[in-house]
C-alpha cells in the first residue's frame, strides 16, 4: 500500500512500512544519523535523526518511525536543528578526546605534526615532508628559527621530554637537499600573480599559488630573500644556506624572483595591476606614508585588509604578513601567506574569497599522570633529546625514526572521518555548553593486534554491539551497565582481540567516532 | 573494560557447577530464561560469580554478550560479592523528606564503609539505596534482609543493627493456629500483616498474639486481613468482642508486642481468678523490665485505642479495596462469599467477548498506571488484531518513589487481581497471561503465588475453566530492579529476557508486543477495577468521577501529613479534601506548601491550586500528572529546589541509557540542580534547565524520559522565588545543607545529649554549661536537634560553603 505524506513541503509517496529516513532520502532530503546502520536492527538511541511531524507536533526519530498517512514532516526547521544541536552538545559534554593534538593546535601554521611523525616513524620521509609542506613551505628555515610552541605543549613532556618535532622537520628538510622535493603542481588557473616582498609571508603565498598552477613573480627590494631574518639570526644560526634552499625550491616550482625591486619606488602598484591578475603585498612592517603613496586605504589603526580573506578595498590587491599587522613569529607570517594564497585562488576562480568554517575541535583539557600512561601504551619508551635548545642538532634518519616513535598519538585516529565531528562543525555547536566539572579518565584499550578502543569517545550508538551479535562473534561487544554510566565493553573483561575476531574491520569502519579505530590509521586507510 | 571484579577476590565464593546446572535445568536453555537464571544464581550466592555466568553461557543458548548486558542492567544483580546481609535504605520521596540520606550516611559511617565501597570490612553488611520500599508512612524506613524497620534516625542506627543481629535467628514467621470450629470463638482479632504494617512491627505483634492466645487458651479467632490502608496507625488491631461483622469493634493503633497481653486481657479476661492475679504480677515485672531497657527503634509504647469507626475512611469509595479490613487476603472462600469471581462466572456464562469489551469501554475506565489510556479502546485494538496467540500482562512493576498502591492491592486483594486478569483474558482470547511484579515486593509475590495456587486447585485457572472452552494460565514474572520496566515496551523487553530498554511506538504492544504478538499491558489497579465494573455495570462506574475521569483512584498518601496510608477516592474529589479532610492536615502544625503528585513523572501542586479536582486532564493543566498515584504532602520545611533535585536524581539513576537526551540530559540537569542546591547556581543555569527540560521531553522515546523534566518544570513554574533565593545563596526552607548552619541557643540546659549523639563529634560540651557546635565539622545531620530536650538547636542560613569534598553535603 502506498502512503502519501509531506516532507519539507514536498508531496511524497512511499510504501507502507518505509521509514521516514528512507522516504526522505529517495526525495534527496538528507537527514543526519549516528546510530542508524543499514541492514541491521534499529537501536533508535542517538536522536540525531529527529524530524518534526507537524500533524502531531512531535519530534520523532526518522530512522525508525514509519511513514503514516497525513504526516507533515519538517527535517530542518529551527526546532529540529536546535534539538539536534543540543543532542550533539550533550554527546560532546561527555566526549573524552582531542580531535587534534595539542602540538598541532599550538603550531601557528596548523601543520599536521602527528601525521608527519607517523610517516617519519614509518620510514616514509617523502610523505612526511609532504605533510610538512602542506602547511610549512619553508621547513629548512622555520626548523631553525621557530621557538617551537609545539614542543612546549607536547603531552610527552609531562612524562619525560617532548618529541623532538623541530629536529625532525630539520632532518626532513635536509634529507631531500640534493634531490629537492617539490610537491606536484596542480593544473590550476594559470593566472599571473605578483608577490611583493620575499619574507616568510611572501614566500609562503608564492609557494602555494605556484603549486596550484599559477605563474608567480616575487618583487623584493633586497638582494636576497628573508633579508631581515638572515640579518637577525645569521651570526648564531648560519641560516643563509636554509634560505637559499627554500629559494631554490620555489624556483623549481617556477617562481620568478626580481630582487632589488621595491614596490612604490622601482615599480608601482598600478603597473603591477596592469601586468598581473592579482597582487599580494607582503613587504613587512610599513609606515602610513607607504600606504598613502600606494593610494591604498589604511582604514583602522592596524588593518589594511580583511583578517580572514586578506582582501583590501582595492580589487585584486591583498595584504598579508607583518604588512598587515606586525608579527612576532615567522610561522604566523607563513600561515598568513598560505591563507592569502588560498584566498587569491578563490577570488580568481569564483571571484569571491570564501571564509572557510573552522573545523570543530574537541578538547580534553589537562591530563592526569595516569592518563598520560594510557597514551604511553603504544609509544616508544626511548628518552627524548633537546631539539629546541640546539637548533644546529641534526638527527640521522635512524635516530629520527626512533624519535618519531615516541609520539603519543594523542590526536584522534578518525579526525577526518568522524561523523560526530562533521556534524558538530555543521551545526556549530558549543562543546563546553554542558561540560561537567567531573570527567571520566582517559582509557585506551589496545588489547587487539590492530584495533584501539577508546571508551571515552564512544557515543553508545550500539553499532558494534549489533554487528558483533549479528555476525556471531563468540564474545563480541555488549552494553554494560545502565543509564549515564552505560559503556560498551567486552563481556567478562576479556581482551579486545577475543571480542573482535572476524568483525574487527567492519566495526571500525562503521564506528561513527574515533572510539574504535585502527592502531595505525595511515596504513589501514 | 568496566571494572568487573575478578572472582578471585578473597571473599568470593566457591561455585558449585552442579547447582548452576540444576538452575539451568529448572529454567530452560532459551535466551528468555536469562533473568530467571540470573535471579536464581544471585539468590544462591548473593552476587553473580563469573564462573557461574561462564557455565550458563556454555550450557545454554545465552551468549556472553547477552548475559553481561542483562546482568549489568538490572539493579538487583551484582557482579561484585556482597556482604552477608543487605541493608536497603529506602530513598523514596516520603523517606527523602524525612531524612533518608542522613540515615543512609549514618549506616555507612557506623559500619565504617569507605568511599567507593558498599560493604563493610567484615563483609557482614552491604548498604544500598532502594528506590522505594512502599512503607511511606513509616519513613524513613530500611529493610535488612527480610526485616523492615521504620521511623529511623541517625542515633537509632546502632540499635537497629544490633536488634537485627539479635532477632535474626528468631525471625521465623509465626504460624497462626488453625481452628476448625468457628463457633467456639468469643471474638475475633483482625490484623493486617502486609509489608507496610510489617515494617511498623506487625510481625512481632502477630507472633506475640499467636503465643498469648495459645498460652492463655483464649477463645479468640486471630485473622490476617486485607490492609485497611491506615498506615499511620500501623500495626493496627481490630478487635470484635462477639462473633460476626456486626459485633462491637475496638481498634488499637501503633500496637507493640509488650502491649498485647494488656489488650487481650482487657477484652478477653482469663477465666479463673488466681490466673488473672498471676498475669497482673507478670505484667508488673515486665513493665519494670521494659522501662529499664533502651527504647528499641520499632517498639513504640503508645497504647492507642480508638473506637470511632471513621479514622479517615469516611469519604472514601472502596471499589478496588472493597472489603478491606474484613476478609483474609488469601481466603478464597471468603472472597467468593463476598461476590468474588461472580463477575468472571457471568462473563463465561452469559456475556460475549464483545459485550465485555463494550462494558469496559462504556464505563470510561482509563489506565491507572500513569498514562491514562482508555482501557476499553486498548482491548478493542488488540481484539481486532488477527495474529494469535495474544498475551496479557498485568503490570505490577510499580517503582515510583512514594507509591505503593499496587503493592497493597497485590498483597491484600490478590483474588481481585486474578479475577480481573481472567475477565480480560477471556475477552481478549488470551490463554497465557503474566503478572510482572517487582522483586522488592516479596510478600506480594508470595501471596500472589499462593492465590494462584488456590485458584488452580479450585478450577478457576487452568484448562477448561468451570467446564467452559476457556483455558488460562497465569505466570508470575519477577522484575529484577529497573524502574523503566514499568513502561510497557521495556516491560516486554524484560519478559523476553533482554535489557529493559523501551522501543519506539508505533507499533503499539496491542498490535505487536510480546514475541511480536498482540499484547495488552494493563496496570494492577486497572485490572482489579474490572470485576467491579462487570458486576455493577458500566453505568454505576460511569456515575462516579468527572467528565473525562471515571470511577475511583487509589492514592498512597504520605509525607508531612497527619493521617497517611492507602486511600481510595472517587475521581473529582479535590486535593484540598484529600489533604485536609482525609489526611487530617499537616503534621506538627507546620504550614502546607505543596502536594507532589505522580512521583518522578509528576509535579508539585502549590497551595493556590489545591482546589483542583482529581482528574487526568485537570492535573495535567497544573503541570502534574495522575501518575500511578503517589501523593506526597510537603510543608514549609521542604525545599522545592531540593525536591526537583531529588526527583531528577531518581530518574537520572533509572534512565535506561538509550536516548541521548535522557541519558546525558538528565545527568546534566541533575548537575545544574546540585549546583543550585549548593548555592553555586547562576541565572543562566535556570535557563539551561528549561532548555534541557524541553529537549528531553521531546527527544526521548519513552514515558520516563518524556516526563522526567516535569518535577523541574512544575517547581520552576510555581516556586521560582526559591530558585532565585538559592542563586543568592539562601535556602528559604532551611533544608539545603550547604546553605545552613546549626548552632545552640541560650535555651541549652547543658545535658550533653547532643554531643553524645553527634556522629562526627562536632559539639563541644561541658555538663551544665551551654554547648557549642563547630560548623566546620558539623555535617548538618539534624541529630542534635532531634535529641535536644529543650529545643535549643537553631538552624540558620549560612554563606554557601565551598565544597571541599570532605563532608557529604550532597549525597548521590
Amino acid at each position: 500500500m502506498m502512503i502519501s505524506l509531506i516532507i519539507d513541503g514536498k508531496k511524497i509517496k512511499a510504501a507502507s512500512g518505509t521509514t521516514i529516513l528512507k522516504a526522505a532520502s529517495k526525495a534527496d532530503i538528507h537527514i543526519p544519523t549516528l546510530c542508524f546502520l543499514k541492514d541491521y536492527p534499529h537501536h533508535t538511541s542517538c536522536m540525531m535523526c529527529v524530524v518534526k511531524d507537524k500533524s502531531t507536533d512531535r519530534l520523532i526519530p526518522a530512522c525508525t518511525a514509519a511513514v503514516e498517512p497525513g504526516m507533515d514532516i519538517e527535517t530542518d526547521s529551527q526546532e529540529v536543528l536546535d534539538a539536534r544541536r543540543t543532542t550533539l552538545e550533550l554527546l560532546l559534554s561527555e566526549h573524552i578526546g582531542d580531535c587534534e593534538a595539542p602540538c598541532r593546535r599550538a603550531c601557528p601554521t596548523h601543520m599536521d605534526i602527528p601525521k608527519m611523525l607517523r610517516h617519519t616513524s614509518g620510514n616514509d620521509f617523502e610523505q612526511a615532508l609532504n605533510t610538512v609542506l602542506e602547511h610549512i613551505p619553508l621547513p629548512a628555515l622555520l626548523s631553525k628559527i621557530c621557538p617551537a610552541p609545539c614542543e612546549k605543549i607536547c603531552r610527552r613532556k609531562d612524562y619525560d621530554q617532548p618529541v623532538a618535532i623541530q629536529a625532525l622537520i630539520r632532518m626532513l628538510a635536509r634529507q631531500n637537499k640534493e634531490k629537492l622535493f617539490v610537491p606536484p603542481r596542480t593544473s590550476g588557473s594559470r593566472k599571473k600573480i605578483a608577490v611583493c616582498g620575499a619574507g616568510p609571508a611572501g614566500l609562503s603565498a608564492a609557494f602555494y599559488l605556484a603549486s596550484s598552477g599559477n605563474s608567480v613573480s616575487i618583487f623584493e627590494k633586497n638582494t636576497r630573500a628573508c633579508h631581515t631574518i638572515c640579518r637577525e639570526f645569521e651570526t648564531t644560526l648560519h641560516i643563509t644556506q636554509a634560505v637559499e634552499q627554500e629559494t631554490a625550491r620555489l624556483q623549481a616550482l617556477g617562481v620568478n624572483f626580481h630582487f632589488t625591486t621595491e614596490l612604490g619606488k622601482d615599480i608601482t602598484l598600478k603597473r603591477l595591476l596592469k601586468d598581473f591578475n592579482a597582487v599580494i603585498i607582503a613587504t613587512g612592517t610599513q609606515d602610513p606614508k607607504f600606504w598613502k603613496n600606494l593610494r591604498l586605504e589604511y582604514p583602522d589603526k592596524d588593518a589594511a585588509a580583511d583578517h580572514h580573506t586578506y582582501e583590501t578595498g582595492e580589487k585584486k590587491v591583498f595584504v598579508c604578513g607583518s604588512a598587515l599587522h606586525p608579527l612576532k613569529l615567522a610561522a604566523n607570517a607563513v600561515k598568513q601567506g598560505r591563507e592569502c594564497a588560498l584566498s587569491v585562488d578563490d577570488c580568481l576562480g569564483t571571484g569571491e574569497a570564501r571564509l572557510k568554517p573552522r573545523q570543530f575541535d574537541s578538547h580534553i583539557g589537562r591530563l592526569q599522570p595516569e592518563e598520560i600512561k594510557e597514551y604511553l601504551k603504544s609509544a616508544s619508551m626511548l628518552a627524548g633529546i633537546a631539539s629546541v635548545q640546539n637548533k644546529n642538532l641534526i638527527l640521522t634518519p635512524a635516530q629520527s625514526i626512533k624519535q618519531a616513535e615516541r609520539c603519543l598519538h594523542c590526536d584522534c585516529r578518525e579526525a577526518s572521518s568522524c561523523a560526530l565531528r562533521t556534524y558538530s562543525t555543521q551545526y556549530q555547536v558549543r562543546a563546553s555548553r554542558y561540560k561537567s566539572p567531573e570527567r571520566k579518565p582517559v582509557r585506551i584499550i589496545n588489547s587487539h593486534p590492530f584495533v584501539v578502543y577508546e571508551p571515552g569517545k564512544c557515543i553508545k550508538c550500539g553499532r558494534c554491539v549489533r554487528i558483533t551479535a549479528a555476525k556471531r562473534e563468540s564474545l563480541g561487544l555488549t552494553f554494560i551497565g545502565r543509564g549515564f554510566d552505560i559503556e560498551v565493553g567486552v563481556p567478562f573483561n576479556q581482551a579486545l582481540s577475543k571480542a573482535l575476531t572476524h568483525t574487527a574491520k567492519e566495526c571500525v569502519r562503521f564506528c561513527p567516532t574515533g572510539a574504535l579505530a585502527f592502531l595505525s590509521q595511515e596504513e589501514e586507510l | 573494560m568496566t571494572e568487573q571484579p575478578k572472582s578471585t577476590e578473597i571473599f568470593a565464593v566457591h561455585v558449585d557447577i552442579g547447582i548452576i546446572d540444576a538452575i539451568v535445568a529448572q529454567h530452560g536453555k532459551d535466551p528468555q530464561a536469562v533473568i530467571a537464571i540470573l535471579s536464581a544464581i544471585q539468590e544462591r550466592y548473593n552476587y553473580l560469580p563469573e564462573e557461574a555466568l561462564n557455565r550458563v553461557c556454555e550450557t545454554t543458548h545465552i551468549t556472553p554478550q547477552k548475559i553481561i548486558g542483562v546482568a549489568s542492567f538490572y539493579s538487583q544483580f551484582r557482579l561484585k560479592p556482597a556482604g552477608r546481609h543487605t541493608v536497603k535504605v529506602c530513598i523514596g520521596t516520603a523517606c527523602h523528606v524525612k531524612g533518608a540520606e542522613t540515615v543512609y550516611n549514618a549506616f555507612r559511617r557506623f559500619l565504617g564503609i569507605t568511599d567507593g565501597e558498599d560493604t563493610d570490612k567484615e563483609k557482614l553488611f552491604t548498604v544500598q539505596k532502594v528506590a522505594c520500599l512502599g512503607c511511606c508512612m513509616l519513613a524513613p524506613a530500611v529493610q535488612i534482609d527480610d526485616l523492615t524497620y521504620g521511623f529511623l534516625s541517625t542515633e537509632k542506627v546502632p540499635a537497629v543493627l544490633s536488634d537485627f543481629l539479635k532477632n535474626q535467628s528468631m525471625a521465623t514467621e509465626a504460624k497462626p493456629q488453625t481452628h476448625s470450629e468457628s463457633f467456639y470463638y468469643k471474638g475475633e482479632i483482625r490484623m493486617c500483616t502486609c509489608s507496610s504494617c510489617e515494617a511498623a512491627g506487625a510481625g512481632k505483634v502477630y507472633g506475640e498474639l499467636v503465643q498469648q492466645i495459645a498460652t492463655q487458651q483464649l477463645p479468640v479467632n486471630l485473622k490476617s486481613v486485607a490492609c485497611t490502608g491506615i498506615s499511620y496507625l500501623a500495626p493496627l488491631l481490630e478487635i470484635s468482642t462477639g462473633p460476626g461483622q456486626s459485633a462491637p469493634k475496638v481498634r488499637y493503633g501503633k500496637v507493640t508486642p509488650q502491649a498485647i497481653r494488656r489488650i487481650l486481657n482487657r477484652h478477653f479476661p482469663p477465666l479463673r481468678f488466681f490466673k488473672r492475679i498471676s498475669h497482673s504480677l507478670q505484667d508488673l515485672t515486665e513493665k519494670l523490665l521494659i522501662n529499664q531497657e533502651q527504647d528499641t527503634p520499632v517498639r513504640y509504647l503508645i497504647d492507642f485505642a480508638d473506637n470511632t469507626n471513621s479514622l479517615y475512611r469516611g469519604q472514601q469509595k472502596h471499589i478496588v479495596t472493597q472489603y478491606c479490613g474484613e476478609i483474609d487476603p488469601l481466603d478464597l472462600k471468603a472472597y467468593e462469599e463476598h461476590d468474588g469471581f461472580k463477575a468472571f462466572a457471568r462473563c463465561l456464562k452469559s456475556l460475549t467477548r464483545k459485550q465485555i469489551i463494550d462494558c469496559v469501554r462504556q464505563s470510561g475506565l482509563r489506565g491507572r498506571g500513569g498514562g491514562g489510556f482508555a482501557t476499553g479502546l486498548k482491548w478493542e485494538i488488540a481484539a481486532h488484531e488477527k495474529t494469535t496467540p495474544k498475551y496479557l500482562i498485568c503490570n505490577g512493576d510499580e517503582g515510583d518513589p512514594g507509591a505503593f498502591m499496587d503493592r497493597m492491592i497485590l498483597e491484600s486483594f490478590p483474588f481481585r487481581v486474578i479475577e480481573g486478569i481472567a475477565i480480560a483474558a477471556y475477552a481478549l482470547e488470551v490463554s497465557q497471561a503474566f503478572i510482572y511484579i517487582r522483586r522488592e515486593y516479596p510478600l506480594a509475590i508470595k501471596r500472589m503465588e499462593q492465590a494462584l495456587q488456590f485458584c488452580r486447585a479450585n478450577g478457576l485457572l487452568g484448562e477448561h475453566i468451570v467446564d467452559s472452552a476457556f483455558s488460562l494460565q497465569i505466570s508470575i514474572i519477577q522484575g529484577a530492579g529497573a524502574f523503566v520496566c514499568g513502561e510497557e515496551t521495556a516491560l516486554i523487553s524484560a519478559i523476553q529476557g533482554e535489557r529493559g530498554t523501551p522501543q519506539y511506538k508505533p507499533p503499539y504492544p496491542a498490535e505487536q508486543g510480546l514475541w511480536g504478538k498482540p499484547t495488552v499491558v494493563n496496570n494492577v489497579e486497572t485490572l482489579a477495577t474490572v470485576p467491579w465494573i462487570l458486576l455493577h455495570g458500566p453505568e454505576e462506574f460511569h456515575t462516579l468521577g468527572t467528565a473525562s475521569s471515571k470511577g475511583t483512584k487509589t492514592f498512597a498518601l504520605a509525607g508531612k501529613i497527619r493521617h497517611g496510608g492507602l486511600i481510595e477516592v472517587p475521581m473529582g474529589i479535590t486535593l484540598r479534601e484529600i489533604v485536609y479532610r482525609i489526611g487530617g492536615g499537616i503534621q506538627n502544625n507546620n504550614k502546607f506548601k505543596s502536594v507532589q503528585i505522580g512521583g518522578p513523572s509528576g509535579g508539585c501542586v502549590p497551595a493556590q491550586a489545591l482546589d483542583i479536582s482529581i482528574d487526568f486532564d485537570e492535573l495535567c493543566q497544573v503541570g502534574a500528572i495522575m501518575g500511578s498515584g503517589g501523593l506526597i504532602v510537603l510543608d514549609d520545611t521542604d525545599c522545592m529546589v531540593d525536591m526537583a533535585r531529588y526527583f531528577m536524581q531518581f530518574t537520572q539513576s533509572e534512565s535506561c541509557g538509550k536516548c541521548t537526551s535522557c541519558r546525558i540530559g538528565t545527568k546534566r540537569m541533575l548537575e545544574i540542580l546540585e549546583r543550585i542546591c549548593l548555592g553555586q547556581g547562576t541565572d543562566r543555569d535556570v535557563d539551561e534547565l528549561e532548555h534541557l527540560a524541553r529537549v528531553i521531553k521531546k527527544g526521548s522515546l519513552c514515558g520516563l524520559g518524556k516526563t522526567a523534566p516535569n518535577p523541574v518544570l512544575s517547581t520552576l513554574k510555581y516556586f521560582m522565588p526559591e530558585y532565585q533565593a538559592h542563586i543568592k545563596g539562601e535556602c528559604p526552607a532551611k533544608s539545603c545543607k550547604a546553605l545552613i548552619t546549626y548552632s545552640i541557643s541560650d535555651d541549652c540546659i547543658g545535658c550533653t545529649r547532643c554531643a553524645q549523639n553527634c556522629p562526627v563529634e562536632a559539639i563541644a560540651s561541658t555538663p551544665h554549661k551551654k554547648h557549642t557546635i563547630n560548623p566546620l565539622v558539623c555535617i548538618r545531620c539534624d541529630t542534635c536537634r532531634l535529641v535536644c530536650p529543650s529545643d535549643a538547636i537553631r538552624i540558620q542560613p549560612a554563606k554557601p560553603v565551598v565544597y571541599d569534598g570532605s563532608t557529604p553535603l550532597l549525597d548521590r
